[in-house]
This record gives C-alpha cells, sequence and structure tokens, in this order.
C-alpha cells in the first residue's frame, strides 16, 4: 500500500517537474506561425484532406452503380 | 484413348464463354479499371497531402516567392501544359478509335498522344536544368523545396506513366502476344489523372 502511495507522488512530481519545461513540451509541430492566413490554411486543408477521399470514393461507387444498372 | 477424349472435352469447354449463359454475370467494369481508380484514390491524398502543406507554409511568409530566389518560368510552362492537355485529349481519341477495333489508326494516335506526353517531360526537365543553373535547389530556400518535392512528384508519374504507356503502345501492335485495347485503359485513366493534376500544380506552385 505504501509503495503505490510512493509512485503515485513519484508520478505526480514527474508530471509537475515536465509542467515547468514547456520547450520540451511543443504539442504542434507545424505551428510556426500564428498569423491569420495560416489558421485559415489550416481549416482549408483541413476540409480538402477530409473531403477529397469521401468525394472519390462516393463517385466511383455511384459510377459503378450507373454502369451496373446500364447493363441490368 | 482416355486422354484424347479428355482433351477434346476441354477444348470444347474453352470455347463457351462463362458470361453468355447469363448476361448480367459479366462485370460492368473490368478489373483492371476498378484496381486502377483506388490506385488513384490513393495517388490523389497524396497529391493533397503536398498541396496542403503548399498552402500552410505559403501563408506562414509574408513575401513570396523568398527574395534572391529566381522566379519560375509561367509561360513556357503554361504552353507546356497546353501540350499535356493535347495529350489527354488525344489519349481520348486513340481510345474512341480502339473501342471501335481501328486497332492501327487507334494506335498511331496512342503513340503521337505519348510523344506529346515525352515533349512536356523534356521541357520541364530542361527548364529544371536552368532553374538549378540559377541556383533554385531543393535546399536553397523552402520555396525550393516545395517547388522540386510537388513538380518533382509530378514528373516521376508522368516517367510512370509513359513508362507502362509506350509498353502498351508496343503491345498493342506486336503480332505475338498483343495486348487488347481494353486492357490498355486503366494505363490511359492513369494518364488522365496524371493530366488532370498538372493545372491544380500549376495554379498552386506557379501562379500563387
Amino acid at each position: 500500500m505504501c509503495g503505490m502511495k510512493f509512485k503515485f507522488v513519484l508520478q505526480l512530481t514527474l508530471v509537475y517537474i515536465f509542467s515547468l519545461l514547456p520547450e520540451r513540451a511543443n504539442a504542434c509541430a507545424v505551428c510556426f506561425t500564428a498569423t491569420e492566413e495560416t489558421l485559415e490554411a489550416f481549416y482549408a486543408t483541413t476540409i480538402i484532406l477530409t473531403l477529397l477521399p469521401l468525394v472519390m470514393v462516393s463517385s466511383i461507387v455511384y459510377w459503378l452503380y450507373r454502369k451496373h444498372r446500364k447493363i441490368g | 484413348m482416355k486422354n484424347i477424349s479428355s482433351q477434346s472435352v476441354l477444348l470444347t469447354t474453352s470455347e463457351i464463354p462463362l458470361y453468355a449463359a447469363n448476361k448480367r454475370s459479366k462485370p460492368p467494369v473490368s478489373n483492371g479499371v476498378i484496381g486502377m481508380l483506388i490506385f488513384l484514390v490513393t495517388e490523389a491524398m497524396f497529391f493533397a497531402a503536398l498541396i496542403s502543406a503548399h498552402m500552410v507554409i505559403r501563408a506562414g511568409l509574408t513575401e513570396w516567392p523568398p527574395w534572391g530566389q529566381p522566379r519560375l518560368a509561367i509561360e513556357t510552362t503554361a504552353l507546356n501544359s497546353l501540350v499535356l492537355l493535347v495529350s489527354a485529349l488525344l489519349m481520348g481519341y486513340s481510345r474512341r478509335l480502339l473501342q471501335q477495333d481501328k486497332i492501327s489508326s487507334g494506335r498511331r494516335w496512342f503513340g503521337i498522344s505519348i510523344l506529346f506526353g515525352i515533349f512536356f517531360l523534356l521541357s520541364q526537365g530542361y527548364e529544371w536544368v536552368q532553374l538549378l543553373e540559377f541556383g533554385l535547389t531543393l535546399s536553397s530556400s523552402v520555396y525550393g523545396g516545395l517547388f522540386y518535392l510537388i513538380i518533382g512528384a509530378h514528373a516521376f508519374h508522368v516517367i510512370g506513366a509513359l513508362s507502362v504507356l509506350i509498353y502498351a503502345w508496343n503491345r498493342l501492335g506486336s503480332s505475338k502476344n498483343p495486348i487488347t485495347p481494353e486492357a490498355v485503359f486503366p494505363l490511359q485513366i492513369l494518364w488522365y489523372f496524371v493530366v488532370c493534376i498538372w493545372p491544380v500544380l500549376y495554379v498552386l506552385v506557379y501562379l500563387s
């Protein structure tokens, strides 16, 4: 029981020590600027990369469906 | 005697098309086309990732192109883009001729389309040599890095597509083990993709 308490305190201490070193915990590797244009670019590319596979796959499936209907 | 009879049965059954009994059993699209479309979805995502990287890096910089870096040949590349688009149109025309069983003329236009593609590749290569002489290298700036990465990735695809198209063109006309026009179609789709992605890259890299 005492050993578990010691581990818990040790973990908390380590987390506290790391929180004092913020440069070691650089969360975002691509946030090198904080301009409005960069933010807009992030939004635009997120939308592109999210929607593009959905649009492509659904287009192919619809095309195959049309072909199948045409033959059938 | 037993061997001869089994051989004759095999010859008879092989002559019957499997889809003749039921029309619906014939697939609406060939496996080659499906495979190529799946491959092109992954390729499109690859280029989308490159485009995204360009957009984010470009947005973070105030001066673009950076000071001291050579400017890209917009007019010459516009002409090259036109050549590439014509190549795709000729490929479509050859596809139509091949579908009509006009193999000889279809193959001729197929070859001309490949020649247009080779012209585009050589012209772009010449532009690269000039840019390298002017000091734009992969490590000279983020501008050069992005240019060579994006345009180089496209050039790599052009080389790959042209290689398989030349192989198909050669097999299309050969008397021994020829390739069918249907088997060529997936490779033509690859060429359409390579051509269609180029205007997007041109606007992004050259005009933005």
